[in-house]
């Protein structure tokens, strides 16, 4: 058994209950009140024995229960004629309502129609443009507003020489040397031809040379002395084997062409 | 088996329970009146249901 399961079923136990109570008090007065709207076939759906003022705080019923209370105390007369009153608002207590509504009818209540507002035309403020040499006059044009052949100082967000962006010129020069120390590249630029994987280099590996005989018996002996596999100079304690020399060859392409950061070119640069 | 229907019938005493303490705080809560008191808010009902 679980503690929490326990008192789950304790609390789950407390509240339909609580709402079994809840729901039965309240029950009691609708079925009350139900029985009257049968009678008096009123029965509607949002029907409530609220919606009827009690009898003695009615205007009309007051002055029949104080007529009451001085007929008793008077006389015989006074006593009959208060029962008659107080028999007649007994009697407009257990009147059924009738209320007769037309509701075909037009609802007489008709709303008045609201004017329509009249909107206000915009003011457009006259826009003060930056014109160079504008010295009179605020009319301005759409060739003021903005001049893609002005000159840079109209434009604020530019902070470019006065020479602006000069795209014709070569801004981005590749051959040029690097101008800071971010450029991994050489000297000469990005150079891809250049010191790259060469296959045929001496210090590579010779795919061509002789003795890789894979049919020969015994296999190939690769820690055999005299091997004429030509080994690339390794690091201490590297072990060369074939796997090795792919992982390097895979090195070296990555290095030299697909790392970003041997790619990274020179930034553009603005001349002055 | 039987660890799963004694384990039941806990959590079936724990309902009977919750219920017993959620009836016994209804009557600490709600009074009890009598049928005067009861009709003093809609005496129009008392008047149709003795009818």
């Amino acid at each position: 058994m679980k503690w929490w399961l326990f008192i789950l079923a304790f609390l789950l136990g407390a509240l339909l209950t609580w709402i079994y109570i809840v729901r039965r008090a309240t029950r009691e007065v609708r079925i009350v009140e139900r029985d009257r709207m049968v009678e008096t076939d009123e029965m509607d759906d949002e029907g409530y024995a609220d919606d009827l003022p009690p009898a003695a705080s009615t205007p009309a019923a007051r002055p029949a229960a104080g007529a009451a209370v001085a007929g008793a105390t008077a006389g015989v007369a006074a006593a009959a004629a208060a029962a008659t009153v107080g028999k007649a608002a007994e009697a407009d207590v257990s009147l059924p309502r009738s209320v007769d509504a037309d509701l075909d009818a037009a609802p007489a209540v008709t709303l008045p129609r609201v004017a329509e507002p009249t909107i206000a035309a915009p003011v457009v403020a006259p826009v003060a443009a930056p014109v160079v040499g504008a010295t009179t006059g605020s009319t301005t044009t759409d060739d003021d507003l903005l001049s893609l052949d002005a000159e840079p100082d109209d434009l604020d967000l530019l902070e470019v020489p006065s020479a602006g962006f000069d795209l014709d010129t070569g801004s981005v020069d590749l051959d040029a040397s690097p101008a800071n120390d971010e450029v991994v590249a050489p000297a000469a630029g990005v150079n891809l031809d250049a010191g790259g994987l060469d296959l045929d280099g001496a210090g590579s590996m010779d795919l061509d040379a002789p003795g890789m005989d894979l049919d020969a018996p015994g296999g190939v002996d690769l820690d055999a002395p005299g091997s004429p596999v030509r080994r690339p100079p390794t690091a201490p304690g590297w072990t060369w084997t074939p796997l090795a020399s792919i992982s390097t060859l895979a090195a070296s392409i990555w290095t030299r062409a697909v790392s970003p950061s041997t790619r990274r070119l020179p930034r553009p640069r603005c001349r002055p | 088996m039987t660890g799963f229907i004694i384990a039941w019938l806990w959590y079936i005493v724990a309902f009977a329970l919750g219920a017993v303490a959620a009836w016994l705080a209804a009557r600490a809560v709600i009074p009890a009146t009598n049928d005067n008191e009861a009709f003093e808010d809609v005496p129009e009902t008392r008047a149709i249901g003795d009818r």
